[in-house]
């Protein structure tokens, strides 16, 4: 059975309303920071400039981050991966065999650090899912697992091993 | 995510790092919170012990215990600390913890950035509080550093622009961390109009700081140059304008008086629906008035200098602005009220202070609103009155906020309910107190008592001697409320063993209310769905992440 699974982070803004409210956080502190800078007081503007670059920087990260997809199929023998952005079309693509493929959950190097969810064959690796939760990364692992074991030819009347 | 935790065959529970680099290193919201609180609440210590200074000296007249440049120095730092050690960094921490949680996101949306600017704050106040042991002491020219008499501020002068620069910073951080995180990770179905009270106070707050933290930056950076690379922006005797520092500074400074209240609103329309059992009154007034409050701060900053010298036109433009604050939030308390009325209403510890919130915040409102008149505030200003009107709201207001918010959230951050009994106890003297303390500098400021002054004349003695015992009773008060809450953190105590439902409080709604009590070390495993109620809709299992 083919599966699709279409990682992506959670996006309440659009592009379109950043950049209106943006413009008006703009509009807003460089009318303060240029009207003190017209009465002779120009040391304000710098840091109104610094502060909506800072802001702008914030935004731009964050909806960046917004267009940011992997795309994991398990279609036929083969399981794709596909990195790319929304728009902007497939950046990276590798393909692994499905029936060999293992799925991995990695600890951080700490404990604050964050897990890794890794597809292994082999010698190969595909890290995936950087863009959710500790715990979505967990679920995602296991879904994974599911469908990977789902599809693996097993002999008759033995249950097949949980991969990773 | 459709489920969670199917398997830990891989690993154990993901929690944070042990000991001392937990607090450093991390960059979850829930501990960055955490920091920022304790943060506050070592503040608001270090800046009560100032204020006890302050009324120690004034317990009668004459000089007793400190030299008036020491008490200058006080008054000066007892401010600075307050307002940017404790209020800000409380309501940041309140933000840190309860934003995400309230809008269903797993953190805040720049996580390194949050660790960041909260760990500028100590090497900030570490700065502004080593000046009180440097030749010439600490700053004494007041909070509001008017040229010149601060530039007359000795080594420590530098280090008072520094420190300043750093708390901007660390609230610029803050304001553009919660401005992207509400904007941009949102539960699917929150729309703005469904977002709760509090995450659309802090939005406005956040927005307020952005528009006006450079005004500040710009401010003390002139008067750094004015003392050390000779220019002029401020110094008379060189063309410069010590009356436009003042314009300037409370362009940024009467934002930063709402800066420090909106969030407090944001509480207290938390907390009322909750132990009054019924939604808030009127929610689309609250946030329009919440936002023509920050709007009208703007252009209310001159009612601070009415007895500087302005033009007539001037003085009434500022005098009609100011007083047209009095319409929303008037409508504000009218809502709270009415959310009240013929609700089935109980009265645990954090609606107490809700309630003592909007009564004597509201005192502190009409004082404000004699303050606004122009022709009386001749006779007001730089009295006690003044010191008595911002009290009323900053610290009833402000700080009973905060207190409110922490009764409220704590056993939802702890998983262990605090001592009820030992809750009302500390409202009760913390009420009865600051009354005592503060009421009383309504009528020596009216006689004419001036502030910033460590002597004064032999009739104000008896009020004073109030004001000094209430501060002294509500200071200790407080510990009352400290070791509650550690109570709360560790599990001591009888309550301590209580199984907390998901749903502390019977009346609490919003997103918080659904996570486990204690709350998990990352909170949403899936995005909830908000439903048209703004309420979450519960067993839905949205697979939005990944799907």
């Amino acid at each position: 059975m083919d599966t699709t699974f279409v990682i992506g982070p959670n996006a309440s803004l659009t592009p379109g309303q950043a950049a209106v409210f943006m413009s008006l956080t703009s509009v807003v502190g460089l009318t303060i920071a240029f009207g003190f800078a017209v009465i002779g007081f120009w040391p304000v503007v710098p840091f109104a400039g610094l502060e909506l670059a800072a802001l702008g920087a914030a935004l731009w990260v964050s909806l960046r981050r917004n267009r940011y997809r992997e795309v994991v199929r398990l279609q036929g023998e083969e399981v794709v991966v596909e990195f790319g952005m929304v728009g902007g079309g497939v950046r990276a693509r590798m393909s692994l065999p499905r029936h060999w493929t293992r799925v991995m959950l990695i600890q951080g190097g700490s404990r604050l650090a964050p897990n890794r969810l890794v597809l292994a064959y082999a010698a190969q690796r595909v890290e995936l899912a950087r863009c959710l939760t500790d715990d979505e990364r967990e679920a995602l692992a296991g879904r994974l697992r599911r469908a990977l074991t789902a599809s693996r030819p097993t002999l008759a009347g033995a249950h097949a091993p949980d991969a990773g | 995510m459709a489920h969670a935790h199917a398997h830990h065959d891989d690993h154990d529970h993901h929690g944070p790092d042990k000991g001392i680099m937990r607090w450093i290193k991390t960059t979850n919201h829930k501990d960055l919170g955490t920091l920022y609180l304790f943060f506050a609440f070592t503040m608001f210590f270090i800046g009560g012990l100032m204020s006890l200074v302050i009324r120690a000296e004034l317990f009668q007249p004459g000089l007793q215990f400190v030299h008036p440049e020491f008490f200058n120095q006080m008054t000066t730092m007892h401010a600075l600390v307050m307002i940017f050690g404790g209020v800000m960094p409380g309501f940041v921490g309140l933000a840190n913890w309860m934003v995400p949680m309230m809008i269903g996101a797993s953190d805040l949306a720049l996580p390194r950035v949050n660790n960041w600017g909260f760990w500028i704050l100590p090497f900030a106040f570490s700065l502004l509080l080593s000046t009180l042991f440097l030749a010439g002491g600490a700053p004494a020219g007041g909070w509001t550093m008017y040229p010149p008499l601060v530039l007359q501020t000795g080594d420590a002068f530098p280090f008072l622009i520094f420190a300043v620069h750093l708390m901007g910073i660390s609230s610029i951080t803050g304001a553009i961390n919660v401005v992207v995180t509400i904007l941009n990770m949102r539960a699917p179905g929150m729309t703005l109009l469904k977002m709760p009270l509090f995450v659309w106070t802090w939005l406005i707050t956040a927005y307020l700081l952005i528009a006006v933290m450079p005004v500040l930056a710009g401010a003390v950076t002139m008067l750094l140059t004015d003392k050390y690379f000779a220019t002029s922006f401020f110094t008379a005797s060189g063309g410069g304008d010590p009356v436009m520092f003042q314009h300037i500074f409370w362009f940024f400074g009467h934002p930063e008086v709402y800066i420090m209240i909106l969030p407090a609103f944001g509480i207290v329309s938390t907390i009322i629906p909750t132990f009054a059992r019924k939604r808030l009154f009127g929610y689309d007034s609250m946030v329009y008035a919440t936002a023509s409050i920050a709007f009208l701060s703007f252009i209310v900053w001159a009612h601070h200098m009415f007895t500087v010298g302005m033009p007539l036109s001037g003085e009434l433009f500022f005098m009609f602005a100011t007083m047209l604050i009095a319409v929303p939030t008037g409508v504000k308390v009218f809502n709270w009220v009415a959310t009240m009325w013929k609700g089935s209403m109980t009265f645990e510890t954090p609606m107490l202070f809700a309630l003592a919130f909007v009564f004597l915040f509201t005192i502190g409102g009409f004082s404000g609103l004699m303050l606004a008149l122009t022709p009386v505030d001749f006779q007001y200003h730089d009295t006690y009155f003044v010191v008595a009107h911002f009290h009323y709201v900053l610290v009833p207001g402000a700080v009973f906020s905060i207190i409110a918010a922490v009764y409220y959230w704590i056993p939802k951050w702890t998983g262990h309910m605090y001592s009820e009994f030992w809750g009302k106890t500390h409202f009760w003297l913390s009420a009865i107190f600051i009354n005592v303390t503060f009421f009383p500098q309504h009528f020596s400021g009216l006689a004419g008592m001036q502030r910033r002054v460590p002597d004064y004349a032999v009739q104000f003695t008896d009020l004073n001697v109030w004001s000094s015992v209430g501060a002294f009773v509500f200071f200790f008060a407080q510990f009352i409320f400290i070791f509650n809450m550690l109570a709360s953190c560790f599990g001591w105590g009888k309550r301590a063993s209580e199984k907390l439902p998901d749903r502390v409080w019977e009346g609490a709604t919003g997103l918080e209310w659904t996570v486990p009590s204690p709350a998990p070390y990352h909170t949403f495993e899936e995005p909830p769905t908000v439903g048209d109620d703004g309420e979450p809709v519960t067993g839905a299992a949205r697979p939005a992440a990944a799907h």
